[in-house]
């Protein structure tokens, strides 16, 4: 099985690095498509073969669907803004480790895969600070000294304290996930290091500051990965390694806290959201406000142990990465053709970028959590877990409540900004400095049409067919918002501009 | 309900809705008699026969709705055609609202519910309120998704899931309302995160700030629909809520508090404002302050004429805001301002407009024959009536008098635009209005006399009133025919001095 997994992931990699080597767009997607299969075909293996378990395969698949899109968008994205002809490969090796993380079956292969994540993500965003117009030129840096390092911190910390508790054996290293039946228990006062490096992962204010400046600075399908993958790393790790640990008497306090910091990142996400001018910057915090919001249903989940919980966390993730993976592919698209961010400076993106447009309102639509995306999944369903659960204390529901409340108000008020990209016209006429062909901008279409075809398939693939009908017979409704909002901007101008007969004041 | 009944009624109401939308411009007639059939006819049709069986409160909300939502479609083709020439784009919107709304109203399964509801909702914020203005109403868009439709939806998903919390996930989504009468018991949190939210819909107290800015920077017919309308789908989830659970008495005194609180303040706040639309949004902050009341008081004490007499003030709110936030159109459309101290001299460039302008008023007086008069008057007999039973009907009773003395003051400010001065500058040119405007506007003004003979007739009111009513119409069809003559007697194109030609 060993031989065969690891052969599988071999041939897939030697794919891509021969998909560099073809000029033709056309062959090279086929290549791409052929080895994201096989990435798709390993998962799929693996569950069947009970190595894995369906949170890995769930979020394994889904990525890896998302992956190919990004992987597809990165070759005109590099080409039309002059990147150099590593960030493909490099983009795609990336991608592969990140995806091999999610479907590793034991620690070992999960904590060297994420390590080289750390490193590719590092080296992607030292390409975009040499390399792009905007950003900060410490971000490489910071992501290194902050994200990384803390993370090595919790592992091995997390590693050498098991050690304490089982004795050094391979035993602890080797197991799969699936077949863990004891549990550890360690110092309280090493908890707090083990949940350190998960929690800046998933840039938990105070952990956030590192973010903000890696994920605006790195080239735009890097930050899309970074901040629809890699961010959700710290959940799948604090998932894994919390199934080791023996945290029944903390529980309570564990969670009571995690629900607190997620708060915090709510509040200050949002509001820090609301007053960038830089798109990516905006996108950036706000992955921090939906952070905040996934570390919520988290501990929700942590406390009740129901799998309704664990399923909204799941929805959570793949929300966060499906709209923004779309909106950071869009960002690259402004790039290349106004050759700025500014949220001020850019209008009327319907008329300049017709086609991905359609794809971004999509997950403006999926960010604000319009029923028939993916973005109504987790918002709902944390609403119906509150109030269905008659075992939750009064503090934990005013506290949960309160942080979908604002989750809710601050992703509307973000995607209500977000949507004046779209419209009309802009402050002062901005030159297009190049074009952006159709087929570039039909990637990002393809990444938007994830938002609401996902919603099915989720439910399908976690066995609740009825609800996948039902979510199919809603996406019909962000459809037709977008067809709306589309004959919106082609109202043409007033005719009758001034038709008073008394205007004298 | 079949399901394929449900089916061809939604399907029929979408497609003659769109087709009617997307002829406007290649030919205005045909799409007039599709958006007619479809709004009213088809809701009509299927209630009459009986195909679609709805509680109460429900078909007069979806009769209500189908009235006004058709008589807006029309009126909206006229002031678009003047406006941009093209009324492709701008019909297509507000008649999916319209049919959104009308399918809201006609919904029988909690799922029907929920979809319209959110779908109205989003559709309003993003593609209705930016119409006119583009961009530059998406900050009004952000409020309106804040202050309103967070929290009304919160409620509306709170209702769903305490419904599925105790009948189960598939049954609750598929439960039919009209049968649906559980009285479940849920405690005084739950009761005030439904009311307090369904309040929002409503404009009531601690979130009343949204109408005036939404109201006031919306497209006419966009206010138009959402002053009348869509404020009542806060009405249905009063009801739905208090159908399904029993609410705690607690959260019923909450709402009654914040029912007087916006009352008085939006009469108060009415009589200050400049902009025509700002006026009539303080006004409906007063309006559903007393639906509110109404409300709260029915559920209190039982009465079931407050019942009544808060579908009656539904009604009566629907078709005169309606008019009036269309008339506010019609005067932007002549003059190019919503300011009150920038007009007044309207009656000389249109005389029919000036009449919807005083059908406005009258209805605001609450002047017999209109329906104004019978709703105050309940409203008042009401509050009388039921001292002796509790004695929180005083503050009621003053806050009832207030909202009548103001809505003279602010309904005098309204027709103000149209009397108040002599034009100044230069002789004032006649402006022509489209007639489906004018159709529809009278059609909503005359309306709500007959509405006054309909209350008459199913409420058995004594017969002092009906004598009253049969008095003010004969006389009031006298001042109206002889108005009416005097709209074709030809306008003097020069103005002499002293027989020397100017």
């Amino acid at each position: 099985m060993t031989i065969t997994a690891i052969t599988l992931l071999i041939i897939a990699v030697f794919f891509t690095l021969i998909s560099r080597r073809v000029s033709s767009y056309f062959y090279k997607a086929l290549l791409k498509l052929t080895s994201y299969t096989l990435l798709l075909v390993l998962a799929t293996v693996l569950y069947s073969n009970s190595i894995i378990d369906t949170v890995s395969l769930v979020l394994a698949v889904f990525f890896t669907v998302l992956s190919l899109l990004i992987s597809l968008y990165t070759p005109l994205y590099a080409k039309s803004l002059q990147y150099p002809n590593t960030l493909e490969v490099l983009l795609d090796l990336f991608l592969y480790s990140l995806i091999t993380a999610y479907i590793a079956p034991n620690i070992i292969v999960l904590v060297s895969a994420w390590t080289i994540v750390e490193i590719l993500g590092f080296i992607l965003i030292k390409i975009g600070e040499e390399h792009s117009l905007e950003g900060p030129l410490t971000s490489s840096r910071g992501f290194l000294l902050t994200s990384t390092t803390t993370y090595e911190l919790s592992v091995f910390t997390f590693i050498a304290t098991s050690f304490f508790a089982i004795g050094i054996s391979p035993q602890l290293l080797l197991e799969p996930f699936i077949s863990i039946t004891y549990k550890i228990s360690i110092p309280h006062i090493v908890l707090p290091l083990i949940l350190l490096g998960f929690l800046t992962k998933a840039a938990i204010t105070p952990l956030h500051f590192w973010l903000p400046s890696a994920h605006s600075t790195a080239p735009s399908p890097a930050s899309a990965a970074l901040s629809g993958f890699t961010v959700a790393l710290g959940y799948y790790g604090l998932y894994r390694v919390l199934y080791y640990i023996n945290i029944d008497e903390l529980a309570e306090y564990l969670g009571i806290t995690l629900i607190a910091l997620g708060l915090f990142s709510i509040v200050y996400g949002g509001i820090e959201a609301l007053t960038q001018r830089d798109v990516k910057r905006l996108l950036a915090y706000g992955t921090i406000l939906t952070n905040g919001f996934i570390l919520t249903l988290f501990a929700l989940y942590l406390l009740t142990k129901l799998q309704v919980a664990l399923i909204l966390v799941l929805a959570g993730i793949i929300t966060q990465a499906s709209y923004k993976t779309t909106l950071f592919c869009e960002a690259g698209l402004f790039e290349a053709l106004y050759e700025t961010r500014y949220t001020h400076l850019i209008r009327g993106l319907l008329r300049t970028l017709p086609v991905s447009s359609i794809g971004g309102l999509l997950a403006v639509l999926s960010l604000i959590g319009v029923p028939g995306t993916l973005g109504f999944i987790p918002k709902i369903g944390c609403l119906y877990v509150v109030l269905t659960t008659p075992t939750l204390s009064t503090t934990l529901l005013v506290l949960t409540t309160s942080s979908l409340a604002l989750y809710i108000v601050f992703s509307a008020i973000i995607g209500s900004k977000y949507i004046s990209l779209y419209y009309m016209q802009p402050i002062r006429q901005i030159p297009l400095v190049r074009n952006v062909s159709r087929l570039h901008q039909s990637t990002v279409l393809l990444l938007g049409l994830t938002n609401i075809t996902i919603t099915p398939l989720f439910f399908y693939v976690l066995n609740y067919s009825s609800l996948a009908v039902i979510s199919l017979a809603l996406v019909p409704i962000p459809l037709t918002i977008i067809y709306l909002v589309i004959h919106v901007t082609r109202i043409p101008r007033r005719v009758n501009e001034v038709s008073s007969t008394w205007r004298s004041q | 309900m079949e399901i394929t009944v449900k089916a061809s009624y939604t399907a029929l109401l979408v497609t003659l809705t769109t087709l009617s939308s997307l002829l406007a411009d290649r030919n205005p007639r045909l799409s007039k008699l599709l958006v007619f059939t479809g709004l009213l006819g088809v809701p009509l049709i299927f209630t009459v026969t009986k195909l679609l069986i709805l509680p109460d409160y429900q078909l007069v909300l979806l009769i209500l709705a189908s009235f006004i939502t058709t008589l807006t479609s029309i009126h909206s083709t006229g002031y678009y055609k003047y406006m941009y020439g093209v009324t492709k784009h701008t019909k297509l919107v507000l008649n999916s609202i319209c049919t959104i709304i009308v399918l809201l109203f006609s919904s029988t399964t909690i799922i029907e519910l929920l979809v319209y509801w959110l779908l109205a909702d989003i559709v309003i914020a993003f593609t209705a309120i930016t119409l006119e203005r583009g961009y530059e109403n998406l900050r009004v868009a952000a409020t309106y998704l804040v202050m309103c439709i967070a929290p009304s939806d919160i409620a509306l998903l709170t209702l769903w899931a305490i419904l599925a919390a105790n009948i189960g996930f598939y049954e609750s989504l598929l439960a039919e309302i009209p049968g649906l009468e559980l009285r479940l018991n849920i405690g005084p949190a739950l009761s005030l995160i439904l009311l307090v939210g369904f309040s929002a819909k409503l404009g009531q107290f601690p979130l009343h700030s949204w109408p005036p800015v939404v109201y006031g920077e919306s497209p006419p017919h966009v206010s138009a629909i959402m002053s009348s309308l869509v404020s009542k789908i806060g009405l249905l989830g009063y009801v739905l809520a208090s159908r399904l659970f029993i609410i705690d008495n607690t959260a019923l005194y909450i709402l009654v508090i914040q029912g007087l609180i916006s009352t008085a303040y939006g009469a108060f706040a009415a009589t200050l404002q400049t902009d025509v639309r700002r006026l009539l949004a303080y006004s409906s902050i007063s309006y559903y302050g007393v639906i509110t009341i109404s409300f709260a008081i029915y559920s209190l004490l039982g009465l079931s004429e407050a019942y009544y007499l808060t579908l009656l003030i539904a009604v009566y709110h629907g078709v005169l805001k309606a008019l009036a936030f269309m008339n506010s159109g019609l005067v932007y459309q002549v003059a190019n301002t919503y300011n009150i101290y920038r007009l007044g001299h309207l009656f000389y460039v249109s005389k029919s407009a000036t009449l919807s302008g005083f059908l406005v008023l009258a209805n605001l007086v609450g002047m017999p024959p209109t329906a104004g008069f019978i709703v105050k008057i309940s409203a008042l007999l009401l509050a009388f009536n039921a001292i002796a039973q509790n004695p929180l009907m005083i503050p009621i009773l003053v806050v009832l008098i207030i909202h009548a003395v103001f809505a003279i003051m602010y309904s005098a400010k309204f027709l103000s635009i149209y009397t108040s001065t002599l034009p100044r500058a230069q002789p004032t040119r006649y402006v022509e209005i489209p007639r489906d405007e004018l159709i529809s506007e009278f059609t909503l003004g005359f309306s709500s006399i007959v509405l006054t003979a309909l209350i008459l007739w199913l409420l058995k009111y004594t017969i002092v009133f009906t004598f009253i009513y049969l008095v003010t119409v004969i006389f009031m069809g006298i001042v109206f025919i002889n108005y009416y003559k005097t709209l074709f007697i030809p306008e003097e194109s020069k103005y002499w001095l002293t027989g020397v030609e100017s």
